[in-house]
């Protein structure tokens, strides 16, 4: 899946290497060596076969990069935009045959085929007979449920008697038709893995994407690039660093390579060279782009050049092209034969021209049947066309606005929480509208909301549907604080157009981010904190940060995730650090705290109604300070925290909701150290951890608070108490190192994890081995264990090796800890360091022979030590569980101990909450 | 057809945590595999590691396992429950290897729990790129050219 450790060779001596890799790599010892489609175009089938035997081709789709680059990291298309009716006939008779030859006789697959553009030959590549990525961009790209008709197909069904939800009119043997283009663009992560190579491959490296509907398919295009967040408003030339290379690229890296070589860019790339007048045909060449897709792109390039000035005609053409307002604002700025080179052109400018004119967005449903039948289920995406469909109804009404394509430190958990804000209301009798544009999430299943829009989440495309939505006057509100920091970041302007923000005002989440007014509340509150300043250069910071004293924790404002965040030592690092910072977020000050070394990291999840509040979790981090939140396992309840701090916790977070006039939920985090708690920082709006919460207490938090939201009192929804919770849960995070080989594992203050998971149990030990176990690294019950820490660690460390040693773990050492550990009394089997260049038996000598199950290993400072960094690396290859903190360290000793006092034992959620 | 009334439960396997190739598509494809089932009165018991997913609030399942995604923990829960039949199809990767470990593994048949949806065979010789190559040929079409090599000291 997601072709792990997949390659592309291209000459002898690379195929020898890779082989012996792979060779040695794969658990079952073998390598499928592949005749190489380079350069073939791809296409994808979603076909369904119910026992009957009638057979639909749900969507087609095709990879606008040619074969080579994994399908989850290609920009796709659908339907197939260049395949004749002869050539789609053949691949959709081909599909029949192949359902039939694997042997499925009901159900969903996906086939995918690749085509010689030159010589017409079709391949099939492979077949997937489930529910997969790509049919699950079709169910939203048509309409079509293929996860609900498998499971209604499954027990005996057929496709005849199912009858369609949107029409209500047909049946799920008719194919669906679609009047639209769709384009899937991949979001990658690149700038939090630094050396991963960038170049695109059979291996996916994408963390998520964003999805796009318009009536063309340069508009589709446009309106997936400007979904993406990536800084973007549609098309346009590739990113220059200051200094003139592109940015992320190395200085020798030239446009002609990135059109060649697959990367993140290269849709960019050929946008610019368009623009500077190249050959399409030269373009088509290097990228294996079908001419036809570059001739459409070539189309918008020659659009942007001839435009000059802005009238009903030009604005018209160039939004059924997906021109966004910011877009068209930023290219009449930059166009020489402006006519009116004095005024400046922003995006409002070009809004309110737009409303002058009379260019308005019209609204589309995606009805499975090309408008054939009437559709019943308003999902809708904009355009620019005569007339709308799915007039707005006159109920009372609240819009809901998603996170946006996935990234890291903004997933799954706030698509959770939006869908939860859209049950809510709609039980409080409103009409739910979900705004969102990621295919792969609940929120933009059509039956969610009652309306959904699909369209990208910009103020444009907000606001657009704001005024449409809310002309009637039944627009209650707009919920902007359960998406992430996508929709926070669209709030004060939305507010100041007029749409009306329910919950918390954006006032409010702006003081909690802001250094001076929060620090200012909280010296208000006698609330302690870190030491803390703000800073815009370097200067500022040094003199910030010496005042502190160091280390000090560095990161800008208004992100999530902690991206970029960074713990720095000295003023040379930080220094260095404001340099690279500023190119994260131009404008933004950067935030500086006193580092809290060894502290206990608490997070509180709790629902204010602007007159009490109510806390729905406590969570004590298993990682200590300094390992990002979203990286950190943490466990609810505390387990290691006292009553006395724990109550001093339930005070600052009500008084903190309070006073910062908190309708809904919030999130606060917190540091214990030497007796003190500090406040560490204050989200008021949903967090990451709302999803584990309301799992481990039973309580819908994301639910109950939406319905303050919407002004009820907490006392009115009958949730006044802070929950018990039985037994412990512990949430784990899973990291990508499998994906990203090459790179150091070691956790920071950055988040760089994809995913988690939970383990419950009546002891905490057992919840930690189960949650371990979940994430893909068991915990050891027998074997050896290898023990390498900094000087710092080595007094703790010998605890923690002298109760494995005593359940009969062997331990292993480098020389500097198991001198400590034999002159305590530990006997210990001392290794060579893997990096010391002698001939003896190395720590990576004794992973590789398979005598070590469990590695501690905590790194110090900034600057990893290259043998760290190998055993680190060694270990994700070998899959040898890794634990970098002590504190981790002491929790694995529990789980250990737990296994082997009693085997793992499972029970339910619903007769966890009828006993609890 | 008829829905099937030889059964009476069914057990759904998600897909775990989100990973790089894996991500929230599969909570929306599992929830509304559990939304039909149990609209068509089926119960459904769901297993996912994953806490962050709509398909494992309490409401979408008759019995919802949070739990580690292992054939033994997995074996626990068949135990337990005894569903009648088990959905591969719904949980990504992880899920449908899952059903054909288990199957492998007769776990299955120790437990009478029938894979609908698809069946072994087929999910194997999706999986196994000779087997998939010679089903290929046999049907008439191609596939990339292709051999596999093994480890041999």
């Amino acid at each position: 899946m997601g072709g792990s450790g997949a390659g592309t060779v291209f000459t002898p001596q690379e195929f020898d290497e890779k082989v012996a890799w792979g060779l040695k790599e794969s658990p079952v010892h073998t390598v499928l060596v592949e005749e190489s489609l380079i350069g073939w175009k791809e296409y994808e089938l979603e076909v369904m076969r119910d026992a009957a035997d009638n057979f639909v081709v749900v969507c087609s789709i095709e990879n606008l990069d040619a074969m080579g680059v994994h399908t989850g990291d290609s920009i796709t298309v659908a339907p197939a935009q260049t395949l004749t009716d002869k050539e789609y006939q053949r691949l959709r008779d081909q599909a029949r045959l192949v359902m039939r030859a694997v042997g499925v006789e009901t159900g969903g697959s996906n086939v995918q085929f690749a085509v010689d553009p030159a010589s017409g030959r079709v391949v099939v590549i492979e077949m997937n007979p489930r529910v997969s990525r790509s049919s699950a961009l079709a169910s939203k790209a048509t309409g079509f449920p293929i996860a609900k008709l498998a499971a209604k197909i499954a027990v005996g069904y057929t496709l005849d008697e199912i009858k369609n939800d949107i029409t209500r009119q047909t049946v799920a043997a008719f194919e669906p038709s679609i009047d639209y283009v769709v384009v899937k663009f991949p979001r990658w992560a690149f700038e939090k893995f630094p050396g991963v190579d960038r170049v695109l491959g059979p291996q996916m490296k994408s963390v998520g994407e964003a999805m796009a509907m318009g009536r063309t398919f340069a508009e589709a295009l446009q309106k997936a690039v400007r979904s993406l967040e990536i800084g973007r408003d549609g098309l346009g030339p590739l990113e220059r660093d200051a200094e003139g290379p592109y940015k992320g690229y190395d200085s020798r890296t030239t446009r002609t390579d990135l059109l060649r070589v697959p990367n993140r860019d290269r849709l960019f790339a050929v946008y610019e060279a368009l623009l500077e007048g190249e050959q399409e045909a030269s373009i088509s060449q290097l990228t294996g782009y079908d001419p036809w897709f570059v001739a459409q792109i070539a189309q918008i390039a020659h659009f942007e050049q001839a435009l000059t000035t802005l009238n009903a005609d030009t604005l018209r053409r160039a939004k059924r092209m997906g021109f966004s307002d910011a877009q068209l604002a930023r290219i009449i700025s930059s166009s020489s034969a402006s006519q009116s080179p004095s005024l400046p052109v922003s995006e409002s400018t070009v809004r309110t021209l737009r409303h002058t004119l009379g260019v308005f967005p019209t609204y589309h449903q995606v009805d499975t049947c090309a408008a054939e039948f009437d559709a019943y289920t308003p999902y809708l995406y904009s355009s620019y066309e005569s007339e709308s469909e799915a007039a707005p109804t006159d109920r009372r009404k609240i819009m809901i606005l998603g996170g946006g394509p996935n990234r890291i430190g903004q997933g799954i958990e706030f698509d959770y929480c939006c869908c939860h804000a859209s049950f809510a209301l709609q039980e409080l009798g409103y009409e739910t509208i979900m705004v969102n544009c990621n295919p792969e999430t609940v929120s933009t299943d059509y039956d969610t909301s009652d309306r959904l829009y699909f369209e990208p989440l910009t103020f444009e495309d907000v606001m657009n549907i704001v005024e449409r939505e809310g002309a009637g006057g039944g627009l209650a509100g707009l919920i902007v604080q359960y998406g992430g920091q996508t929709p926070l970041n669209l709030a004060a302007r939305l507010q100041v157009a007029g749409a009306p923000i329910l919950g918390t005002s954006p006032d409010a989440i702006d003081l909690a981010e802001d250094r001076d007014r929060f620090g200012a509340l909280l010296d208000e509150l006698d609330i302690p904190a870190p030491a803390h300043g703000s800073a815009r250069t370097a200067d500022e910071a040094a003199a910030v940060a010496s005042k502190i004293g160091y280390p000090v924790v560095v990161r800008p404002s208004y992100v999530l995730g902690g991206r970029a965040m960074a713990i720095v030592d000295g003023e040379d690092d930080l220094r260095r650090y404001m340099v690279e910072a500023v190119h994260v977020v131009a404008g933004k000050p950067i935030l500086i705290d006193q580092f809290l070394e060894d502290a206990f990291e608490v997070d509180v999840d709790a629902i204010c109604d602007g007159v009490q509040l109510v806390i729905g979790g406590v969570m004590q981090h298993i990682e200590e300070a300094g390992i990002h939140s979203g990286d950190s396992a943490c466990v609810l309840p505390p387990w290691k925290i006292s009553q006395y701090h724990l109550n001093i916790i339930r005070e600052y977070t009500e008084k903190l909701g309070l006073a910062l006039g908190v309708r809904g939920l919030m999130n606060v985090q917190y540091a214990i150290k030497d007796d003190v708690v500090y406040v560490l920082e204050v989200n008021p709006r949903a967090s990451r951890t709302v999803p584990f919460v309301s799992k481990a207490t039973g309580f819908p938090l994301a639910k109950i608070a939406a319905k303050v939201m919407a002004g009820h009192s907490l006392q009115q929804l009958g949730f006044t108490t802070e929950p018990g919770v039985t037994g412990f849960f512990v949430k784990e995070a899973v990291l990508p190192w499998k994906k990203f080989t090459g790179i150091d594992t070691r956790l920071g203050p950055e988040m760089r994890s994809t995913g988690e998971v939970m383990g419950h149990a009546s002891t905490f030990g057992h919840a930690f081995a189960k949650s371990q176990l979940g994430a893909g690294t068991a915990l050891p019950q027998e074997g050896g264990v290898l023990i390498t820490v900094n000087d710092f660690d080595k007094g703790s460390a010998l605890k923690i090796a002298r109760d494995l040693q005593r359940m009969g773990f062997e331990i292993y050492a480098t020389a500097g800890t198991g001198d400590f550990f034999v002159r305590a009394g530990v006997p210990v089997t001392t290794l060579e360091k893997g990096s010391s260049g002698l001939s003896g038996y190395t720590t990576l000598d004794a992973m590789r022979d398979g005598k070590v199950q469990l590695i501690i290993n905590t790194p110090l400072g900034a600057h990893a030590r290259e043998d760290g960094v190998r055993i680190r690396q060694l270990a994700t290859r070998l899959e040898i569980p890794l634990i970098t903190t002590l504190s981790a360290a002491q929790a694995a000793v529990n789980g250990i101990r737990a296994l082997r006092q009693r085997d793992l034992s499972v029970r339910s959620l619903q007769e966890h909450y009828a006993q609890a | 057809m008829p829905k099937r009334t030889d059964i009476s439960s069914i057990l759904i396997i998600g897909s775990g945590p989100i990973v790089i190739g894996q991500a929230s598509e599969f909570d929306y494809s599992g929830a509304q595999a559990c939304k039909a089932l149990r609209q068509e009165g089926y119960r459904v018991v769901l297993v996912n590691s994953n806490p962050a997913t709509i398909m494992t609030d309490p409401e979408m399942a008759d019995a919802t396992y949070v739990e580690p995604l292992t054939v033994e923990v997995l074996e626990k829960i068949i135990a337990r429950e005894r569903p009648d039949a088990l959905l591969p199809t719904v949980g990504g990767q992880t899920g449908l290897n899952l059903s054909v470990a288990l199957a492998e593994a007769g776990v299955l048949a120790r437990y009478g729990v029938e894979l609908i949806g698809a069946n072994l065979r087929a999910m194997q010789v999706a999986e196994d790129r000779e087997l998939f190559k010679d089903a290929m040929t046999a049907a008439g079409l191609e596939s990339p050219r292709s051999g596999v090599a093994a480890y041999a000291g």
